[in-house]
């Protein structure tokens, strides 16, 4: 009675139409779920049973679709961290490059050479007579400095090298000279190799992962061949070798995007003291 | 004339555990056709995404079958709310609206006796069915639970009722007023 009112109100099926429609509603699994359910752990008639032993054998399509999916996501995260997160990028250029080795210890490079036969191209005339401030107006990252002049060095000038956006200030003095080079780690430069048997010891700088390198490439006083360990050879181009008594040292390091190097050329600069310049490294003050 | 399927007293009685490969294949066997139904009916489909679920479900119920302890019909009542809660899980996940798409396959679905169905009626039915569900999946899902119940699993009110800690009356007059809000969307 009530379902005939209802009908004549409305012109929908009545309560048993729908009732019938419903009980008509009787969807049944296709072979493929037949043939998938057939691997269940608990089917003793599968035929891989006597692999699918523990229910850890049998994942269901949207479990493996989900794995899949988890495992490319990471992959690709992982390849998208290490080309654009710095501190990704430095672990990965640790384990492969931070220091990259060279084949042997001696290599062969144009390359100006000081008077005392150390590899400086900072030797150059002039090279750092540039001024901090103008410099500061050409990169576009924050520079930091050495806030309190290491003793026995002082404050000698810097460069800006426009190919590398590399900025370099020199600390100078009698018997012993400091480098501090940064540049933008986006710029994709490499630093420039050790020799082939140069322990690189690792260490931590303003907690980022660094290296630190005792020695240097040197070259010839003079075109004789013999040297203490190696034997040389000037080819047109300045043959080098890597000598590690030589009274060099380096730390290397990347945070914030920019990559750190403290060369040190001279005596009285330890690791500890270097470690020590690089812990204090800060921002120019603002005035 | 409702083809109803309820519990019968073969799987209370013989079903006393789903611990073991042996009995819980039984109980696979005897129930996944009726576990794919109530998910289909929840769910709404496609037919794909049922039976991931469906095999989850049991994939579920097989891992956790050691802290299950009951009777065949309890593990019939507990894969059903694994099945439910994995259904909700899906909503929440995909956040997607229901896309009926139950008359992909026609071979997907029993007619009860087809001898008495004349294809141009077959055709009218089918369209009335998928409206039918189309409004269904619009309603509470405990609605839809207790409709899928007992049309489609056909459970007796009494069952239903236990399920949902309901009276029998109260089931009835939800599935009767879930009819009357169909109907007033029934398109003219």
């Amino acid at each position: 009675m009530n379902d005939k009112k209802n009908n004549q109100r409305n012109q929908g099926p009545t309560d048993n139409e729908f009732e019938e429609m419903l009980v008509q509603f009787k969807p049944v699994p296709g072979k493929s779920f037949h043939i998938r359910m057939q691997t269940a752990p608990w089917k003793k008639t599968s035929r891989l049973n006597h692999v699918a032993h523990s229910s850890t054998n049998f994942i269901p399509r949207s479990q493996t679709m989900r794995l899949a999916v988890l495992v490319s996501s990471i992959l690709i995260l992982t390849i998208i961290g290490f080309a654009a997160a710095p501190t990704i990028k430095t672990a990965a250029k640790q384990f492969f490059s931070f220091f990259i080795s060279a084949e042997t210890d001696t290599i062969s490079i144009p390359i100006t050479v000081g008077q005392d036969g150390n590899l400086v191209v900072y030797d150059t005339p002039g090279y750092f007579s540039m001024d901090i401030a103008a410099i500061t107006e050409k990169i576009e990252f924050d520079m930091l400095i050495i806030p309190e002049q290491p003793q026995g060095v002082k404050y000698s000038g810097a460069n800006y090298n426009k190919e590398t956006a590399s900025v370099t200030i020199q600390y100078d003095g009698a018997d012993k000279t400091i480098y501090f080079t940064q540049r933008p780690t986006d710029s994709m430069l490499e630093f420039s190799s050790v020799g082939a048997s140069a322990p690189i010891e690792s260490v931590i700088v303003k907690g980022q992962p660094g290296e630190f390198v005792v020695g240097g490439w040197r070259a010839l006083e003079n075109n004789s061949i013999t040297t203490p360990d190696h034997m040389m050879e000037i080819n047109g181009n300045l043959n080098i070798y890597w000598d590690p008594n030589q009274s060099q040292r380096i730390i290397r390091w990347e945070g914030k995007g920019v990559t750190y190097e403290i060369l040190a050329i001279g005596q009285g600069l330890s690791k500890a003291i270097l470690l020590e310049i690089a812990e204090s490294l800060a921002p120019i003050p603002t005035k | 004339m409702f083809a109803l399927f309820s519990l019968d007293s073969d799987m209370s009685s013989s079903a006393s555990t789903i611990h073991d490969k042996a009995a819980f294949e039984q109980f696979y066997d005897q129930t996944y056709l009726q576990v794919y139904r109530y998910i289909y009916g929840l769910h709404g489909g496609p037919a794909e995404d049922v039976e991931d679920l469906t095999a989850d479900t049991y994939f579920r119920a097989w891992k956790a079958r050691k802290r299950f302890d009951g009777d065949g019909k309890a593990a019939y009542s507990w894969i059903l709310t694994i099945a439910r809660n994995l259904v909700i899980d899906s909503y929440r996940k995909n956040k997607r609206s229901i896309q009926l798409q139950h008359f992909e396959d026609p071979e997907r679905f029993e007619i009860e006796d087809k001898s008495l169905i004349h294809p141009e009626d077959e055709l009218v039915a089918d369209e009335k069915q998928k409206i039918l569900l189309e409004i269904l999946f619009s309603l509470p899902i405990d609605t839809r639970e207790m409709i899928v119940l007992r049309y489609s699993l056909g459970w007796p009110m009494k069952q239903i009722a236990d399920r949902f800690d309901m009276l029998e009356n109260t089931v009835t007059v939800r599935i009767r007023r879930a009819f009357t809000q169909i109907r007033k969307v029934w398109p003219a």
